[in-house]
């Protein structure tokens, strides 16, 4: 599928939402759907239809937005009975509460965490106050990311599409690297 | 008027508020009575027992204690959340003067506040950023590099801040500008909503204006995108006041001195009747049409006159009738002395 508005990219996030008590649905890339504003301030907006899209894109295989990520984490079964091993959270309590019940949620369902903070923050990487008890660890990568999805978010709503899709290609180049650097420090 | 309380009558107070859960237990919706218990004796060990928060002279008080009509006026007061006491062993950790209050197992393990008078976004971050410091001296908070500090809702990951004002802005309301404020306040990523009453309306014309996102956003951004817009509503609102009394000044000056004399006169009042008449008097003040009454007053009034702390310096259990004949003789001795 194509993203409803740029029509390039492959859409990987559905948004849905009941406009004049009519559904619809937006099928967008994740650029788009990180700079989606109209939506992002649209206060009919629900998070938890929301929440249920990236799940049944999940559940369908042939346009699943992450195979390999699920395929891993959560095999093929339902995602709705996934559940956090340490405080028993299910997705689905998830999608009703929207809380989490615990510090290893955020782990057991990294894979939706981030379409859904980015729906949340129109961003995806903290960039305040550090924690004390932060491990010391690289966080040139992160920070780096974070920097450049702002310059992405004001190429595009300069309409500088050329920047934009420079630093879209940056901020994936940037992913693999934390994402290599991820697999490295859990072994 | 000085400069502080020619902004202190448009903005009557900010809020700083910091959400933090404590490593190794579960956030408060997946708690144990055990689990549950053990955050509070680490709050408590955080703050009340912290040697760095001596002179903050915190104390803990738990929810259980409290009866319901105490429970109602700290919510009255915004020192807890109407929220609190949903969960397993919450409760609240106050300081001395109580612009500092620190919910325990309210959705998050961790909420710390900081409320002051008038427009002081800086000093009010500060304060918890202070609190939120010497609590990490003793308790580790729980933190990812990637999403910052670790909260039960995604939408308050990243600096767990929430920072506002209450505004007071009677006079865009009266000229249905509110709209136009709103889209104002989405444009920087803010979210505006009544701060009394329910649903779309706001009693007294107060509104509460806070950051949306907390997430991939810095403290001091949040900070400033808040004193922008505080700025820019304190000028349109002032804006307003000038136009209305250039183009019906004896149409204002009857509606606020008609709130008076229903206010000084009434036998039988509402809180949300009382509310109206004292914003209308709170701009007759700001307009010099009052001189022995000042905005500080009428804002400890508003809070006097709320229904659960009313009942507490009047009678624990009278009902809405009496308590309605109350209000209007305790207003009237508070307006008249
Ligand atoms: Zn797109
Ligand atoms: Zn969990």
């Amino acid at each position: 599928m194509i993203c409803d508005s740029c029509k390039q990219n492959p859409a990987k996030i559905i948004v849905k939402k009941i406009v004049d008590g009519y559904q619809s649905e937006i099928h967008l890339c994740e650029t788009c759907a990180q700079n989606n504003d109209s939506s992002a301030n649209d206060s009919n907006f629900d998070i938890t239809e929301f929440i249920k899209g990236i799940l049944n894109m999940q559940n369908s295989s042939n346009s699943a937005p992450f195979p390999e990520a699920y395929g891993n984490a959560f095999g093929f079964g339902n995602a709705e009975n996934i559940k956090c091993p340490t405080c028993n959270l299910s997705i689905g309590e998830f999608r009703k509460t929207v809380k989490f019940g615990c510090d290893d949620c955020y782990k057991t369902f990294d894979k939706i965490i981030e379409p859904i903070v980015r729906r949340m923050h129109s961003r995806t990487i903290h960039t305040g106050k550090v924690s004390k008890s932060a491990a010391p660890s690289d966080k040139g990568t992160l920070h780096e990311m974070a920097e450049i999805q702002q310059q992405l978010a004001k190429a595009i709503s300069d309409e500088d599409y050329e920047q934009a899709a420079i630093f879209r290609d940056k901020l994936r180049q940037l992913r693999e690297v934390s994402k290599a650097a991820e697999g490295k420090s859990n072994e | 008027m000085s400069d502080e309380a020619y902004i202190n009558d448009i903005v009557v107070t900010t809020r700083v508020r910091l959400a933090r859960n404590i490593t190794d237990i579960p956030y408060p919706i997946k708690t144990t009575d055990e689990s549950a218990l053990l955050a509070v004796n680490k709050a408590v060990a955080a703050t009340e027992l912290n040697p760095e928060l001596a002179d903050d002279h915190f104390g803990f008080t738990s929810i259980n204690t409290l009866n319901e009509l105490n429970r109602r006026s700290m919510v009255e007061r915004h020192l807890i959340s109407p929220e609190l006491g949903k969960y397993k062993q919450s409760g609240v950790i106050i300081n001395a003067d109580s612009t500092i209050s620190i919910m325990v197992n309210e959705e998050d393990h961790i909420r710390i506040q900081c409320i002051l008078k008038g427009l002081k976004l800086l000093e009010a971050y500060e304060m918890v950023n202070r609190i939120d410091d010497a609590m990490q001296e003793v308790i580790p908070f729980s933190y990812s590099d990637k999403y910052g500090f670790l909260t039960s809702c995604p939408s308050n990951l990243g600096t767990g801040m929430r920072a506002g004002v209450m505004v007071h802005i009677p006079a865009l309301t009266i000229s249905n500008r509110l709209p136009q404020i709103a889209g104002m306040a989405n444009r920087f990523g803010l979210a505006i909503r009544g701060m009394y009453g329910e649903g779309s309306e706001a009693l007294g014309d107060l509104f509460q204006i806070s950051n949306q996102h907390s997430l991939g956003i810095t403290e001091e951004e949040i900070v400033n995108s808040i004193h922008s817009i505080s700025r820019e509503i304190i000028k349109l609102e002032r804006e307003e006041r000038n136009s209305l009394l250039i183009n019906q000044e004896d149409e204002l000056k009857d509606r606020i001195y008609r709130a008076y004399g229903i206010l000084t006169n009434a036998c039988v009042i509402s809180t949300r009747e009382s509310m109206s008449l004292l914003s209308l008097m709170r701009m007759g003040v700001d307009l010099g049409l009052f001189v022995d009454i000042t905005d500080a007053k009428l804002d400890d009034l508003i809070i006097k006159i709320q229904p659960a702390t009313l009942a507490l310096s009047y009678n624990e259990n009278a009902d809405d009738r009496s308590l309605n004949i109350y209000r209007a003789s305790f207003i009237q001795q508070e307006l008249l002395n």
